[in-house]
């Protein structure tokens, strides 16, 4: 480790636990091996029902349960200006150097940029999802995205595709938008300590049960596979809109004994349903970056998933075999990974799997990213709005009066609050740092080095 | 009909907004580029360098097939994803013993390159304008007859209600206007039809005869449904359900199934004949007796339910049987419009031009601003139909 210098930063997002999710996930596992690295990270959410104010997790990382109540699909209500003095207020109070942005969906997110450039912070965006170009919630979505991208000061994205998919969205040059994907959290999810038997095939299918998530092409593969191959049985964890098509292709081809349906799986169960299979199933019509192809990987299982978005880059070619989303390539490329199957080791796949992804190269390849950030120079408002300008002929015009409104309702707030009558909160080290954990992963940074 | 089922969105909205959309997308891309790095040289005129030295890479396929069909813009931006790959490869000729640079994620950050490296192959999947379709102004004007077909429908529709309101028109020739319309349609649907049998015929007649039945036993309901409300809100709630109607009606088929039609009306369709029907009821609920309402409704419904249907009949039986049909019924209704009021009929004339001549005229013009972008980000389609 190099002597550089500490960041302060913000993790700002509306998707926080106890919500759970690919970018819950993203948020704290990063938090924890940035404050391992020595950083201070405060994390700012909205409220979640009487979960509000302030909170300690592991390790020290204080999160801020904004009193905002969310008001669809866990999001808070777009004010605009509403959030920006507590938003300046825990700025100052944590003395944040950089604000750090997760998820386009998030108007917390989006929020808390704009307040933060206004107030002169260098921001940094992490984007998790893909979007097309053709419908109108498509449109909207990304010209709001490319007000918050058109000043922010570096753009991270979770996969390739998802980086080309944001650059076209947003109009960011490619320069600034860095690839940086999820990890797994290998300890958590181990193979089953024996193996498993190979007389009777274990598929396993983990999501929510919704139309993105290809429940429809479950519904299609499933009693086709079981005709196939009589000693094949299917576990399905997860719940939604679609299980009722499930277990009415259950009872229609009479699979009861061959499908199981456990409904929604708690995150900490997922390993336990894990290893009861040797093959897990992703049916994902979109995807940026799959969690759930990593933690089935890690616990040892042969991913047979779609060819959409990002998810042919995150296994190596021999740890998943992939099928256009499509029932007979699906089953097709199943049957293909039923024949691989004996030359599977699950526990080699779990070597090979914590030498692939860590969260702690994560934390390390954003750290680089806010050096890039934190080097950048930084502009005054004018310069700024040059930047929002060009957006349109009618929406950078808005941008900029959306931004210059900002700006003079922060004025105003430093006139009746100054910034030396907002308290600063002293920082706590906790006295058994675990600092041992970043040793353990240090061979892959020599690696990369 | 390649007009698409709701020419008015189409017209306006939202290729608006695509356009906006693409010309902002330029806009910015061009101004990241030169503004934003000015230590940096710009992209661009890196690409214009070293286009002149080596020969650019070779468009794939599909790439090429898309960028041939690609408008200005479409071309704009190629270019700037070209620049983009080329400077990328540069970096990488000036060393040609590093490893290959992989599209994957897996494994850390991959030597020789940082995370923000843009590749030679970025958005090389990026495929643009896939799906569109050349336009021919011909076609489409003569398409948006069907159009203006039906606007001068529901304008006669509107003449025969307003007439009756001014007690022009008493019940007796009301009713005769009923059955000489349920006759013709008759007539025209006998004499389209492809296979008729004695059964279907009979199973016609019923349904008219139960449907004629029903409305006359609930007229009386109709003749006092809306006392309480003064005649201008009706009028007002009229006109607003009538341009509902003409917005969202599916005229490139028939809300009433026609014998044959594969597919099932459409949501907006649905709504729009709703909205007619609401318009005729309300209307008719302004009359002065229980027989005069009952006329009403009936020509309401039949015209709403069955002009779609029998013009398609009639369009699918002859093209030319259809225009002559149509320039006549526009002649017809012109005339009487202009009969009852000088500002209608300037109106009405004025839509007519707009959705004959200037609707397929921009709608052509605005084409070559028409840029799809697709690519592997896009959502998965399915490729069976799903049967809930």
């Amino acid at each position: 480790m190099s002597k550089q210098e500490k960041h302060r930063i913000l993790m700002v997002s509306d998707f926080f636990y106890p919500n759970f999710g690919g970018v819950e996930n993203h948020i704290y596992y990063l938090s924890q091996c940035l404050i391992n690295l020595g950083h201070k990270v405060v994390v700012m959410t909205h409220a979640y029902q009487n979960r509000s104010g302030v909170r300690y997790m592991t390790g020290g990382l204080k999160v801020y349960y904004v009193p905002w109540k969310p008001f669809l699909m866990q999001n808070t209500l777009p004010t605009f200006y509403g959030t920006l003095p507590i938003i300046r207020t825990i700025l100052i109070r944590e003395k944040i150097s950089l604000v750090h942005g997760h998820q386009a969906f998030s108007t917390l997110c989006h929020e808390a940029l704009m307040h933060a450039r206004t107030m002169g912070f260098k921001v940094v965006f992490t984007d998790h999802s893909l979007y097309g170009f053709g419908d109108v919630g498509s449109i909207h979505m990304n010209k709001v995205l490319q007000f918050t991208l058109a000043d922010v000061t570096q753009a991270i994205c979770v996969s390739h595709t998802s980086k080309e998919n944001t650059v076209l969205r947003s109009g960011l040059p490619p320069e600034k938008v860095f690839v940086i994907p999820n990890a797994v959290d290998t300890a958590m999810f181990k193979p089953a300590p024996e193996r498993l038997s190979n007389r009777e095939i274990v598929i396993v299918v983990i999501s929510r049960l919704v139309y993105r998530k290809g429940a429809d092409l479950l519904v299609e593969v499933i009693p086709e596979v079981c005709r196939l191959h009589p000693n094949v049985r299917f576990i399905i964890g997860g719940d939604g809109p679609k299980r009722v098509r499930l277990e009415e292709m259950r009872e229609k081809h009479s699979l009861q004994d061959r499908v199981d349906m456990l409904g929604a799986v708690p995150h900490a169960k997922v390993q336990s349903v894990l290893i009861t299979g040797h093959i897990f199933l992703n049916s994902s019509l979109t995807e940026a970056f799959c969690i759930a192809i990593l933690e089935a990987a890690s616990c040892g299982l042969l991913t047979v998933s779609t060819r959409v978005g990002g998810v042919p880059e995150v296994l190596p070619d021999d740890m998943v075999v992939l099928a256009e989303p499509d029932p007979n390539d699906m089953v097709q490329a199943i049957t293909k990974a039923i024949q691989i199957l004996p030359q599977i080791d699950p526990q080699e796949m779990h070597t090979r799997m914590q030498t692939l992804y860590s969260w702690h190269d994560v934390a390390r390849r954003t750290e680089i990213v806010y050096n890039c950030a934190l080097r950048c120079s930084s502009q005054n408002l004018l310069e700024r709005l040059s930047r929002y300008l060009p957006c349109g002929a009618w929406a950078g015009k808005l941008f900029c009066l959306v931004m210059i409104v900002d700006f003079l309702f922060w004025r105003l707030l430093q006139l009746w609050q100054p910034d030396r009558n907002i308290e600063v909160v002293p920082d706590i080290y906790l006295a058994n740092h675990p600092r041992d954990k970043t040793s353990r992963d240090s061979n892959i940074y020599d690696h990369l080095r | 009909m390649e007009l698409g089922t709701r020419p008015f969105a189409i017209f306006s909205s939202i290729p608006s907004l695509h356009l906006s959309f693409f010309l902002l997308f330029k806009n910015i891309l061009v101004h990241k580029i030169e503004n934003e790095n000015p230590n940096l040289p710009c992209s661009a005129t890196i690409a214009n360098r070293i286009s002149s030295q080596t020969p650019p890479p070779p468009l794939s396929p599909k790439t090429s097939t898309a960028l041939r069909r690609s408008s200005p813009i479409a071309l704009f931006n190629h270019e700037i994803a070209e620049s983009v790959r080329m400077e990328a490869s540069i970096g990488r000729r000036s060393s040609p013993t590093q490893p290959k640079w992989r599209k994957v994620a897996y494994g850390g950050m991959q030597p020789g390159f940082q995370d923000n490296h843009t590749d030679e192959s970025f958005l090389e999947d990026m495929i643009m304008n896939a799906s569109v379709v050349k336009r021919d102004l011909l076609k489409v004007m003569l398409d948006s007859v069907s159009i203006s077909q039906y606007v001068c429908i529901v304008a006669l529709v509107v003449l025969v209600w307003t007439y009756t309101l001014r007690s022009s028109f008493n019940e007796n020739s009301l009713m005769l206007l009923d059955i000489i319309l349920l006759g013709a349609g008759f007539f025209v649907f006998l004499l389209t039809a492809e296979m008729l049998s004695f059964d279907l015929l009979l199973s016609y007649v019923l349904k008219i005869f139960f449907f004629i039945t029903g409305v006359y036993f609930l007229s009386p309901i109709y003749h006092t449904l809306t006392r309480s409300i003064s005649s201008d809100s009706i009028w007002a709630l009229t006109t607003s359900l009538l341009v509902l109607h003409l917005f969202l009606h599916n005229y490139s088929g028939s809300t009433v199934k026609a014998p044959g039609a594969l597919e099932n009306p459409t949501f907006t369709s649905n709504i729009s004949l709703n909205a007619s029907i609401v318009a005729s009821l309300l209307i008719a609920s302004r009359l002065p007796s229980r027989l005069h309402v009952f006329a009403i409704v009936l020509f309401s419904l039949q015209v709403f339910l069955f002009a779609p249907l029998v013009s398609y009949c009639i369009k699918k039986c002859s093209f030319r049987l259809h225009l002559f049909f149509s320039f006549g019924l526009m002649a017809a209704t012109l005339f009487f419009v202009y009969k009852l009021h000088g500002l209608l009929f300037v109106l009405l004339s004025g839509i007519l031009v707009f959705v004959n001549l200037l609707g397929p005229y921009w709608l052509i013009r605005i084409q070559e601003y028409k840029f799809e972008i697709n690519g592997p980000w896009d959502e998965a389609k399915l490729c069976f139909n799903i049967t809930e």
